[in-house]
């Protein structure tokens, strides 16, 4: 009996300390304008320490290097997700089924999944100079 | 230590070489390292027996080639590898955190795992030193079942194209597996030893693994409801 009253104040004082569940509202489900760049970035609102790394290194160079090509509409990012109806359905279309980071520009693509989430904690400089040359060679 | 390995992996010209590393990275990512942690509670709550928990973390880890291995040859016989690791990476890191609450409730006795045709059977061979050994290879099987983004990425990502492209691509999930179960086969080799150094210690060690096998199960439980609340709330 008291192993289980153990158990419990276990559980409420998690409950009370952690709600770490994030919010992500799915952008909506377009592909990118002709000659536009498009980082998609598909993710669930599961706590996750690689995707939260990932998400601010986007920020961070989409509100520095690159903030010109976003306010003038050249770049153009979009967070889905695949939690909500149809993201899955949409994911599918660029062979991704779970969480992704894609460049798209008219018929290119490119799937940077596989390098930000290899580096991005152990090595961020590397993830931000793999991020930026696959920008820059859209 | 993961960006020393990385760099090792950066620099390798040996995809054998890279696909251990690589499971050596993953090990040390956030999901398959609590996984690791929970296996080496299990693995050494039977202290007194060194072999025992060296063997046992061998055993995890061939456990886990299993996994990573089997995924691989049904992807290599044609499977879509679209369907498969969107399934696993989506639900393998919601499924940890229950599975380590109910490992660790039936490990305490809370939850009762008795089936009655099965009992007269399942006592005889928990009482062989053989058989026990399957709970370290399934728990092996299991954890490597739970991908999360870490892993999925790894594993789906980089390894298995790697492997299917390559003509000895069956020893890669093989070799990725061996490099995710060394730090435990390492921290149970340490248990192990460092054990044997203090056995003198031990004498009444009997009552002490009561106690280990209880601390064991409210590790699993805590590390279970951790990741149960980190993902759902």
């Amino acid at each position: 009996m008291k192993l289980i009253q153990f158990i419990l104040l276990i559980v409420v004082v998690l409950l009370t300390s952690c709600s770490s569940k994030q919010t992500v509202k799915s952008d909506e489900m377009v592909l990118p304008k002709p000659g536009q760049i498009g980082i998609y970035y598909f993710r669930t609102p599961l706590h996750c320490e690689t995707c939260d790394a990932i998400e601010k290194l986007i920020a961070d160079e989409l509100a520095g290097k690159y903030a010109d090509q976003v306010n003038e509409g050249k770049i153009v990012f979009r967070q889905y997700n695949l939690d909500d109806p149809g993201v899955a359905d949409f994911a599918l279309k660029f062979d991704v089924v779970f969480k992704s980071v894609i460049l798209l520009k008219d018929d290119q693509k490119n799937d940077l999944t596989n390098d930000l989430f290899l580096y991005i904690l152990p090595k961020p400089e590397k993830a931000r100079k793999q991020f930026e040359e696959s920008l820059d060679k859209l | 230590m993961q960006e020393y390995f990385t760099n090792l992996l950066d620099q390798s010209a040996f995809p054998l070489w890279s696909a251990l590393l690589l499971g050596l990275i993953t090990s040390l990512g956030p999901c398959t390292l609590t996984t690791n942690i929970t296996a080496i509670g299990f693995i050494s709550r039977e202290v007194s027996d060194k072999k025992h928990v060296f063997l046992g973390g061998l055993i995890y880890t061939l456990g886990r080639a299993f996994t990573y291995t089997f995924i691989a040859l049904i992807l290599m016989f044609g499977a879509n590898v679209l369907n498969i690791s969107g399934v696993l990476s989506r639900y393998g890191e919601k499924l940890i955190g229950p599975l380590l609450l109910m490992i660790g409730l039936v490990m305490l006795d809370v939850v009762p795992l008795s089936f009655p045709s099965f009992s007269r059977w399942s006592s005889k061979i928990e009482n062989q030193q053989k058989y026990r050994y399957w709970q370290h290879f399934l728990l092996g099987v299991v954890f490597a079942l739970a991908f999360c983004s870490y892993s999925g990425v790894m594993y789906f990502g980089i390894l298995i194209p790697i492997s299917i492209s390559h003509p000895s691509g069956l020893l890669f999930p093989l070799l990725f597996a061996i490099g995710t179960g060394i730090p435990v086969i390492v921290f149970a080799g340490l248990i192990a030893f460092a054990y044997s150094g203090v056995n003198q210690w031990f004498v009444r060690i009997r009552n002490i693994e009561l106690w280990l096998r209880r601390i064991v199960a409210v590790l699993f439980i805590g590390i279970g409801i951790y990741r149960i609340v980190d993902f759902w709330f």
